[in-house]
């Protein structure tokens, strides 16, 4: 064998999709990447897609499952726009991914599984490999399967279970494309099928098998080499925007001494949240699958009465249900934290695909004058922080909080640098415990927050409810100046919080040409293209909002010294509205309605057509 | 990844097992044929008119009769015959007896054969009945080629009952209904 | 139940009323329900502060207001979901659920059988007065058919549920059902609820007289209360009528009334077995039952595990196998890698 001349090119970024049938292991594949990935040091943001369906036939189109993952040397924010590497495991999964590699791309085939059967599944009328549809692409056709046979002759396994493995050839393929060890991957399968010595034999020599292909085949002439990031000093681990929700909940939990309860019904993308908290008993985690949507929140309710730190998780659908139950909790000004795994919308809409189209519903959803707080998580990993600021927010101030997250951050992943858990932000609450000069609905208090005076409590007794009540002594009450004065009381103590949270500082320059203003999943896409604005010299900041109710201070005055206000958003306009009513300027809107995250470029050329080239 | 990797890895699970239940145990080959539950059958004199014997056929659904002489089995008369014996033929019907017009003597098989043998009948022989009969050459049952076939269907259900109206072919869209 | 030893003084009456003026309508059966549970409450020796009574919408959900405990006057139907959430936060409370026919069959539906199927420990009053009295007079669930009201001018069309049956039928693990003028046996019955562990249902018969008045007069009026409402004691046999003197039995599956004297004695009367599931089912079916007597008292109980003590008992457990719960262990859980 002679001796192959190979280069290894440098490289800032790569994006890097694999894709398969669900029944391919490509989640898995993906998972191990990006794990592999963050231990190796670079930084990296993933994309999971998985079926909507729960099993899709073989070879099928809706079976087709993807894991997508963008990393690189600096920091990045978005799982990435056009794929660099596409790992197409069958036809489906190239038919349907194809499209987003670009020109000169790779796409690593697995031969196998091009049969003539699931070409015309996926609708191709000849081999695409062979038919030229590919010239644009450098294509790497591989018969994984055959060669994880050879690999594994030895061993006594059904050709099934052989050809299963092939996802660790396509895995070891890229780790030497891009120049990784493996270790983490052998001992995670080691781990995973210690039951099965012989498969995970099976899976460690598919892997080996991979690796050595790239290793010895002739026309890969290039692997690739992606510096390691620079990252504040810590201990990190990746995360997934649900899970970090969950650890938000548990620390503030923690951290205030109050019992966790979460009252909760199955919905996607929400219901991991549910599944997380159930396993963490060991921390006196109480999880309540109720009935229904509304019973989930209603018992949450219940249970903020009596004393717990009450919170609950849903998606569009269950948001609209939960409506009447999330006014009880204003004007009983319970604390309760609500969040929204936003989905595709309206009714049923795409349950497994993003969108931020509950934004106008979370802040006038209820029917009355019904104020909440609202705010946004804006990345996996932020999710964590969004989420304990929920629960202070929410028991110092005696208030409903809704947090909008979406379907995009909660299932994708990122690095996240495990915090100190005594060096956040304390939590208080207006627990009483003494019954002098005891009121129910004693707002005196600076932070408008009546006492949390809990069942259980001696000489505290009092009742609350969904009536109008007078304030101080909380009976019921119809007396017309009251209702007016409790009215404008309920927004005062959302107003009032504007107090407690940083101004806003954009990222860039405190005024210039353009602002491109965002909340929620999209801060990685718009800040990503506003870097790249800067870099080519345009005048462009960035402010993501994380409280859209009560909205920072500061942002009026910031708006006005921006010539133009730029708003993407996932929906027809929301945030556009909010701004324009409550501020009176003008906004642009860049609407993306396709179940998509925004890419960086679609935003970037926005911004250039708005400013001028 | 909580449900995401843990359902991926289900799934994997599910398409490598080797869920072929073995053939054999389907159709209860080592079996006997007293095993299989078998659908009605008539029994008519061989002297029994064709319009008759056709209005049994008729009434009563079914491919064939068996014909016996003596309470014995004597021949067997199916749908088969009508077709190549009787249309066409400008026959009387109503006068025409059964026995020139049967297949004399049949292939049988007792209840305690094994079911392979009656798909040895079927397959080999070319006979889509197999008259089962007692000691006594009188006829106990008859398994049909369509017993067999539903047999086959209870024993795969899912495979065989639980599945959408029309075949995956080929897909333009990722979405379907 | 709490211990005493807390209290100071032992509780009366006075201290379970409330400031509140009590704006039911003058004649509404709701009184005589409160006064019985403001009698009962303070026996019970449960300190005040763990009682907390949650209620719907209805006029039967004012009932919170009237009581100087923790109350909650939530949303139509919802009471017992928000009970549930208190229950589990906190199992020491002594937690009451006042509800209505329209509150817990209409819209509570749902609620109320999920609440009875998991058997958590608290006390539904559901006051049945067979209408919607605060929205002013139409049919609800338990209205007969053919009634006749605003929004049904031509009669119902509505079967109605049957509240016990319905309760037995969802898994209910105390069955009562009281009438609000019997003082003396709602006294019993509320005692009963109280202390059972798990998910009490007592239905009361209540009479609404500006919008359903008379609906359970043949079970209150002095002449005919004897034949038509059948006390139910355990282990008691089921006699009933002015002189005691007719008792029911079965036969097969079917209840007869027999007439004691000659032919029959008191051994041949059926013997009420609170414990008896079917037997509270045949009990139950009487409701709408025109001949025969209407059972009031406690049909079945069952003793079993409350959802709220398990619940306890899983975290009790959790912690054995795997320790107090640590964030920072959880948290490194899963591979970490450290940036120096």
């Amino acid at each position: 064998m002679s001796e192959i001349k190979r280069k290894i090119t440098e490289l800032t970024d790569v994006t890097i999709r694999f894709a398969g049938d669900s029944g391919d292991g490509m989640q898995l594949t993906g998972t191990q990447f990006s794990d592999n990935t963050a231990i190796f040091g670079n930084d990296l943001a993933t994309f999971p897609d998985y079926p909507a369906e729960i099993r899709a036939p073989a070879g099928s189109l809706a079976g087709v499952s993807s894991f997508q993952i963008q990393f690189s040397k600096r920091d990045i924010h978005t799982p990435g726009d056009e794929l660099d590497v596409l790992v197409a495991m069958n036809p489906a999964a190239l038919k349907v991914h194809m499209g987003d590699v670009k020109v000169h791309g790779m796409i690593i085939i697995n031969d196998a599984n091009f049969t003539k059967r699931n070409l015309q599944l996926a609708g191709y009328n000849s081999n695409p490999v062979e038919d030229g549809t590919l010239n644009n692409y450098r294509v790497i056709n591989v018969d994984m399967t055959r060669l994880v046979t050879f690999a594994t002759e030895d061993i006594d396994l059904t050709s099934k279970l052989v050809a299963r493995s092939s996802n660790m050839f396509a895995l070891g393929l890229v780790y030497w494309l891009y120049g990784r060890k493996f270790d983490n991957t052998v001992k995670f399968i080691k781990k995973k099928f210690s039951k099965n010595p012989d498969i995970a034999e099976a899976n460690v020599r598919a892997l080996i098998a991979g690796f050595n292909y790239g290793e010895t085949l002739e026309v890969i002439k290039t692997s690739y080499h992606v510096s390691k990031a620079t990252f504040e000093p810590g201990t990190y681990r990746n995360i997934m925007g649900n899970m970090a929700v969950a650890f938000g909940f548990l620390t503030a939990s923690q951290n205030s001494g109050l019992e966790l309860f979460y009252g909760g019904y199955p919905i996607t993308p929400a219901s991991d949240i549910l599944h997380y908290l159930s396993s963490y008993k060991n921390f006196h985690v109480k999880t309540f699958q109720a009935e229904d949507e509304i019973a989930g929140v209603v018992s949450a309710i219940g249970a903020a009465y009596a004393g717990n730190l009450a919170v609950t998780a849903t998606s569009g659908p269950g948001m609209a249900l939960k409506t009447e139950a999330i006014g009880l909790a204003v004007i009983t000004e319970l604390p309760i934290v609500i969040v929204n795994v936003q989905r595709g919308g309206p009714s049923t809409g795409l349950p497994t695909k993003t969108e931020q189209s509950d934004l106008l519903q979370a802040m006038w959803g209820r029917h009355g004058e019904a104020p909440c707080v609202v705010m946004a998580a804006n990345s996996p990993a932020d999710c964590f922080e969004a989420s304990y600021e929920a629960c202070r927010i929410a028991v110092k101030y005696m208030i409903p909080v809704i947090l909008l997250t979406d379907g995009y951050i909660a299932n994708g992943s990122e690095p996240w640098r495990i915090p100190d858990v005594n060096s956040l932000k304390k939590i208080t609450t207006t627990r009483v415990t003494k019954s002098d000069g005891f009121e129910p609905y004693d707002h005196s208090s600076d932070v408008l927050a009546r006492p949390w005076a809990i069942p259980g409590t001696p000489g505290l007794e009092h009742r609350v409810g969904g009536l109008e009540k007078s304030d101080g002594s909380g009976n019921v009450s119809h007396n017309p100046q009251n209702h007016h004065y409790m009215v404008q009381l309920r927004q005062n103590k959302v107003d009032i919080i504007a107090k407690d949270i940083p101004n806003e500082v954009p990222y860039g320059d405190t005024s210039g040409d353009l602002l491109v203003l965002g909340w929620g999943g999209t801060k990685g896409a718009l800040r990503s293209a506003v870097n790249r604005a800067r870099e080519n010299g345009k005048s462009v900041s960035h402010i993501h909002l994380r409280y859209l109710n009560p909205l920072p201070n500061n942002l009026g005055e910031l708006l006005l010294k921006f010539k133009k206000v730029l708003i993407p958003e996932l929906n027809m306009g929301q945030l556009a509205t909010i701004i324009r009513a409550k501020y009176l300027v003008e906004t642009i809107s860049f609407s993306k309605l396709q179940g998509k995250p925004f890419t960086t470029t679609e935003v970037y050329q926005r911004i250039i057509t708005e400013i001028g080239g | 990844m909580f449900d995401i990797l843990s359902d991926e890895f289900d799934q994997m699970e599910e398409r490598s097992k080797d869920r072929r239940k073995s053939i054999e145990k389907a159709i209860s080959l080592d079996e006997p044929i007293s095993s299989l539950s078998l659908g009605e059958f008539s029994v008519l004199s061989q002297d029994e008119t064709l319009s008759r014997i056709i209005k049994i056929l008729q009434d009563k659904h079914l491919a064939c009769v068996i014909l016996e002489k003596d309470d014995k089995i004597s021949g067997i008369f199916t749908e088969r015959d009508i077709l190549n014996k009787v249309v066409g033929f400008r026959l009387e019907l109503d006068k025409e007896p059964g026995y020139k017009y049967m297949t004399s003597n049949p292939e049988t098989l007792c209840m305690e054969d094994l079911v392979a043998f009656a798909l040895n009948k079927m397959t080999a022989g070319g006979f889509r009945h197999v008259p089962i009969v007692d000691a006594n050459r009188k006829v106990v049952a008859v398994v049909s080629m369509t017993d067999i076939i539903n047999h086959l269907g209870e024993f795969y259900f899912n495979e065989v009952f639980n599945l959408p109206p029309k075949p995956l072919r080929r897909q333009n869209e990722v979405e379907g209904a | 139940m709490i211990d005493v030893s807390t209290q100071t003084a032992p509780l009366t009456r006075k201290d379970f009323v409330s400031d509140q003026e009590v704006r039911w309508c003058p004649g509404c059966g709701d009184y005589a329900i409160l006064a019985q549970v403001q009698k009962i409450l303070p026996s019970l020796g449960i300190p005040k502060e763990n009682i907390l009574f949650i209620s719907g919408i209805g006029c039967s959900s004012r009932f919170p207001y009237y009581m100087n405990t923790y109350g909650f006057h939530s949303i139509h139907g919802r009471a017992s979901a928000l009970a549930s959430g208190a229950k589990i936060a906190n199992p020491n409370l002594s937690v009451w659920v006042v509800t209505g026919d329209g509150d817990s069959m209409s819209i509570g539906g749902n609620h109320f059988i999920h609440v009875l199927r998991r058997n958590i420990d608290l006390n539904i009053l559901m006051f049945n007065n067979r209408i919607y009295g605060l929205t002013k007079g139409q049919y609800s669930p338990t209205s007969e058919l053919g009634k006749i009201t605003k929004s049904t001018p031509m009669g119902s069309l509505d079967y109605p549920f049957n509240p016990p049956a319905l309760a037995l039928g969802a898994g209910g693990t105390f069955i009562a059902r009281a009438i609000d003028r019997d003082q003396h046996a709602s006294s019993e019955i509320l005692q009963r609820a109280a202390s059972h562990k798990g998910t009490s249902f007592v239905e009361y018969y209540q009479n609404c007289l500006i919008f359903n008045d008379g609906a359970f007069a043949s079970l209150t009026e002095k002449d005919s209360k004897d034949d038509t409402v059948l006390h139910l004691v355990h282990q008691q046999p089921m006699v009933f009528g002015k002189e005691n003197n007719k008792g029911l039995r079965l036969v097969g599956s079917q209840f007869e009334i027999i007439e004691l004297g000659s032919e029959f004695g008191i051994n041949d009367v059926l013997v009420h077995d609170e414990n008896n599931k079917n037997l509270a089912i045949l009990l139950s079916e009487l409701t709408y039952n025109p001949v025969l007597p209407t059972p009031v008292g406690i049909f079945y109980v069952k003793n079993t595990s409350t959802y709220e003590n398990m619940v306890t008992e899983q975290i009790e457990q959790a912690i054995k196998i795997k320790g107090e719960g640590d964030l920072n262990s959880l948290f490194n859980s899963g591979g970490t890698w450290v940036v120096e």
